[in-house]
């Protein structure tokens, strides 16, 4: 369990392959990470607007 | 006899009633999101500082972590998209139609991301982002089917109409899966076979398979996670009207 790469520039340039290895963890954990919070947010959204209605109707009851 | 049975399907039927699925899966819930939480964080750390490179393709081998539990949930949401679909026809449960609206894009995300992801490993190991063989054709179509049923969903006015017709296209379109499956033994192709099978020993050192388990379980956990939070907005939105729905909308004013 140590560090594999003997400094953090080797770490980051992964051999030469830094660019794919980047790109791909950088757009699989971006788009994962919107989807995720897209999921999150989209039920809070959704009963906030649930309530302004559900007071709209007591109101003009 | 058929008095039992009816019983038993009475049973059945209240379990799987949105209601009730909904109260279940907000127990289950922290259940999936920790376990993802924590083990995509140790896969992550492991599989990218840890595990040594291999010896052949150096440092890009590390796309694996990712590439391959995205493939494999592609498939399996696929399945998934597929049983739903078989259970709305044959039983009409409105259940299994919300699971499988909530389902389809987080499926396809996945599948795009097993294309991206690989396209990315193709191009250090092979020389190319792109070749038409099997397994990436294969799995392209698959991306098409999941777009076809996320079309399909809704682009009926009446939802129930659109669901029937999105699970239609999911239960044909699962012959694709074996095809994916097997389609590196039966053609010719220039992507690898499969690293993990359930018969056999891996065909990894350990040092590289357990961040990639690490990650698949991970992975897995974040999937079912993503399922049951979207499946209950879906259980909501379609069930607005319903007492129970209002209730709820009602009580969390307070």
């Amino acid at each position: 369990m140590t560090f594999y790469f003997a400094s953090w520039a080797e770490f980051f340039a992964m051999g030469g392959h830094g660019l794919y290895v980047w790109l791909a963890y950088g757009l699989f954990w971006g788009s994962l990470g919107l989807l995720t919070w897209h999921s999150v947010q989209a039920p809070k959204r959704w009963r906030r607007q649930q309530q302004m209605l559900l007071k709209r109707q007591r109101r003009q009851s | 006899m058929t008095n039992w049975l009816r019983r038993l399907w009475a049973i059945i039927e209240s379990t799987v009633s949105p209601r009730y699925f909904y109260q279940l899966s907000g127990r289950w819930l922290p259940w999936f999101a920790w376990p993802a939480v924590i083990l995509i964080a140790v896969g992550l750390v492991w599989g990218l500082a840890i595990a040594p490179a291999d010896y052949q393709q150096g440092n890009s081998y590390r796309i694996i972590f990712i590439h391959v539990p995205s493939a494999s949930l592609a498939m399996g949401g696929y399945l998934l998209l597929a049983i739903c679909g078989a259970i709305t026809l044959i039983w009409r449960v409105k259940t299994a139609e919300m699971v499988a609206k909530a389902a389809a894009p987080v499926g396809a995300l996945f599948c795009l991301m097993a294309l991206v992801t690989g396209s990315l490993w193709g191009k250090p190991t092979w020389g190319t982002y792109w070749v038409w063989d099997a397994r990436l054709t294969s799995m392209l179509i698959l991306l098409f089917l999941y777009f076809g049923v996320m079309a399909l969903q809704s682009a009926f006015e009446d939802v129930a109409q659109g669901s029937k017709a999105a699970a239609l296209l999911a239960v044909v379109g699962v012959v694709n899966l074996p095809i994916i499956k097997y389609s590196v033994e039966w053609w010719n192709t220039l992507h690898q076979g499969s690293t993990f099978r359930i018969t056999e020993r891996p065909s990894m050192p350990p040092e590289m398979y357990l961040p990639l388990l690490v990650m698949f379980l991970g992975l897995y956990a974040l999937f079912a996670t993503l399922i049951l939070l979207r499946s209950r907005q879906e259980i909501l939105q379609r069930e607005r009207r319903s007492q129970w729905v209002r209730q709820l909308i009602e009580d969390e004013r307070e």
